[in-house]
């Protein structure tokens, strides 16, 4: 186990302490010599150093390290852990911000991706752990009955929902440095690289968890601390949880007396993801259920636990972690859009010299435009970015410069946690599921951890350039954001249903599951892209419009069906997969 | 360790009550809860928002994870009926 109560401190406790005391009193020495700027460049790199000392503190050649942490992780690390694996970089900087622009609209993020676990942990997470596979591709054929086409299919789809994750993800990390250091994004996001590469390469999801763990309690302490300052001012301590409600009422009572429509709360007012109305807003929320389950980085996370009980309870820490931003967001969103709405119906030049306005003005995250030249600031002569909302937060409240940097550390920490997942989620799966199992089944245990660190370099430099790419190329960079959002649709229609399937119902057999994965793609991929990136009208059931993410509900069963269908119409799987099934059904 | 098969039988139906009665909940949760919220527009307690936002920025979060660490505790308890009836068994 890697953290072990012992007499003294265990260095994998006391090294990365004592590089963060290091960094903070580098901190402070800079001040004088660069001020702001050093002081929170020192910050903002030095959070990578410590991640780096606890991985390298870690490192380990098993590799049953490499692939499942050497099955040692106690349930509550790995709820941490897990929490910091989900909420990525967008999480942290955009989800509040979408919140606080299309109101109830957007609350399918917040439901769908969070109850998605509660389904996991009851149909998906305890028998993974048990079935002792070591990736979601060897889970799958296993189901199959032991075929490999399976679950070479399966590794198709792994690099299908993770890859465009990790181009986010390493963009994010751009995003991070240039905004608040202004360096370059495009150089900044082979910082993230190098990070996120080297937490991976000391040994894989061993080190990577604990740095996660660690990782998990900067970004929510990062994340709570400017919305706690802030609802402090507001008068919403000490909960402000239980408390916002009179500033939503104050909110929507600016909007009434500016004549804004619809109101902040007003349900199916907006478009989600190119759809309308409440079947498309519920079904969205299932879809972002559905592919959570899927998603094959998350899923790892509840192969390192120590044992099936311990799989059950961490998904229920993992949830309350991830609650605790998740239930935050619209507070935040709330609180930005107080601070805006005090901007409305004011002169110009009093909107313009707001400090908080005037300093974000120049970054494009703020637009103020006299439209109609009457020298008054309307509500729709002021736009924002979404980003602006968790970012802007400090200045907003005028807190000290600190509180900025601190922010951009958790933002770093989301984005670097959720990178590391995504990277080693894709390069297990190449060296295990195709070296190994394919290619060359003889390899060492050296050779087989040689050949992942291969791949995670190989993997960290395609993600680079990609979001290299995408930072320079913003038509690219609008592709990666949608890509992002349908990785949930791709999951949903590939993997989630099959696995349930797979545990619930013993006469699923090889065909179903290659059916299933094949017509779920089948039906997911045409219509996303077609509605998606070209443009064609979405389809309209009971009057109302089927967005993007809304038809991953129809995929995930097509999905379903097929691999039901398929199955009984073919011969069954016979002893070996209903031993592997019997296994996993029972605890340990 | 060999499980009989009358006594797997009895755990992995026991299972499946309980995976059913969680799914149910969960429907409840996720589902029906939200797509019920909007009635609640304008319902207000105390200093909380309108409860149709309320539902789903924060209730069903909450229970969906008390959901989680029920079910676990269930199948703890389902564990170790099993424990002791392998151990009648042997």
């Amino acid at each position: 186990m890697a953290i072990q109560p012992s007499k003294g401190m265990s260095p994998a406790v006391r090294n990365p302490l004592v590089a963060a005391v290091l960094v903070i009193l580098l901190a402070i020495l800079a001040y004088p010599v660069g001020r702001e700027y050093l002081t929170s460049l020192i910050l903002i790199l030095g959070s990578i150093l410590v991640y780096l000392v606890l991985a390298v503190t870690l490192r380990s050649q098993a590799a049953a390290d490499f692939y499942v942490a050497g099955r040692s992780i106690p349930a509550f690390v790995n709820g941490a852990a897990t929490a910091a694996d989900w909420m990525s970089a967008a999480s942290f900087l955009s989800m509040a911000g979408i919140i606080a622009f299309l109101g109830f609209d957007a609350l399918p993020y917040i439901i769908g991706w969070t109850l998605g676990y509660t389904l996991m942990a009851f149909t998906i997470a305890p028998f993974v752990r048990k079935s002792g596979t070591y990736t979601v591709p060897e889970l799958i054929e296993r189901l199959a009955g032991g075929w490999g086409t399976a679950r070479v299919v399966a590794v198709l789809m792994v690099f299908i929902t993770s890859l465009t994750y990790l181009t986010a993800q390493l963009t994010g990390v751009g995003v991070v440095f240039s905004r608040f250091l202004g360096i370059p994004a495009t150089t900044a996001v082979f910082v993230g690289v190098f990070g996120a590469l080297a937490y991976a390469w000391t040994s894989g999801w061993r080190s990577i968890t604990w740095v996660q763990f660690v990782q998990y309690w900067v970004l929510i302490s990062m994340y709570l601390l400017p919305v706690l300052i802030a609802a402090a001012s507001l008068g919403l301590l000490p909960l402000p949880w239980l408390q916002y409600g009179p500033l939503v009422a104050q909110v929507e009572g600016a909007e009434k007396a500016a004549g804004v429509t619809p109101l902040w709360t007003e349900p199916f007012a907006r478009p989600f993801a190119g759809g309308t109305g409440q079947l498309n807003w519920i079904l969205s929320a299932l879809v972002l259920m559905l592919g959570t389950m899927g998603l094959p980085h998350i899923l790892v996370r509840f192969y390192t636990v120590t044992n099936v009980h311990a799989a059950r309870v961490s998904v229920g820490w993992a949830l309350l972690f991830i609650g605790l931003l998740y239930t935050s967001a619209s507070i935040y969103a709330a609180v930005a859009r107080f601070s805006i709405s005090k901007l409305w119906n004011q002169p110009l030049d009093a909107v313009q010299n707001t400090p908080w306005v005037q300093k974000w003005l120049p970054t494009g995250l703020v637009k103020v435009q006299d439209a109609n030249g009457d020298g008054i600031i309307q509500p729709g002569e002021l736009s924002f970015h979404n980003d602006i909302v968790v970012v802007g937060m400090p200045d907003m409240f005028g807190m000290i410069w600190l509180i900025a940097p601190l922010v951009a550390v958790g933002g770093l920490a989301a984005a670097l946690s959720t990178a590391d997942g995504l990277l080693l989620a894709m390069s297990t799966a190449i060296s295990r599921d195709i070296y190994k199992r394919f290619i060359n089944p003889q390899a060492s245990e050296a050779g087989e951890v040689g050949f992942v660190r291969v791949m995670l370099l190989v993997i960290a430099l395609v993600g680079g350039l990609l979001g290299y790419l995408a930072l320079r190329d913003p038509t690219f960079s609008r592709y990666v954001a949608l890509m992002v959002g349908w990785a949930f649709v791709f999951a949903a229609s590939s993997f989630t249903p099959l696995i349930m399937l797979g545990i619930f119902w013993k006469r699923l057999n090889r065909y179903g599951i290659l059916a299933g994965m094949l017509v779920g793609m089948g039906v997911a991929l045409p219509y996303v892209l077609a509605v998606g990136i070209f443009n064609a009208p979405p389809l309209v059931l009971f009057g109302q419009k089927i967005g993007t993410i809304a038809w991953g509900a129809v995929s995930a069963l097509a999905n379903a069906i097929a691999a039901v269908v398929v199955s009984l119409l073919t011969p069954p799987e016979g002893k070996e997969r209903e031993a592997f099934v019997d296994h996993m059904r029972l605890p340990d | 360790m060999e499980v009989p098969e009358a006594v797997k039988e009895w755990y992995w139906g026991r299972v499946k009550g309980l995976t059913l009665r969680s799914l149910i909940y969960w429907i409840i949760i996720a589902i029906v809860l939200p797509v019920l919220s909007p009635l609640f527009k304008g319902v207000t307690i105390a200093t909380l928002p309108s409860l149709h936002w309320y539902i789903n920025a924060f209730i069903v979060i909450v229970l969906g994870i008390v959901l989680i660490f029920w079910y676990a505790a269930q199948m703890n308890r389902l564990d170790q009926e099993l424990e002791s009836k392998l151990k009648e068994g042997r």
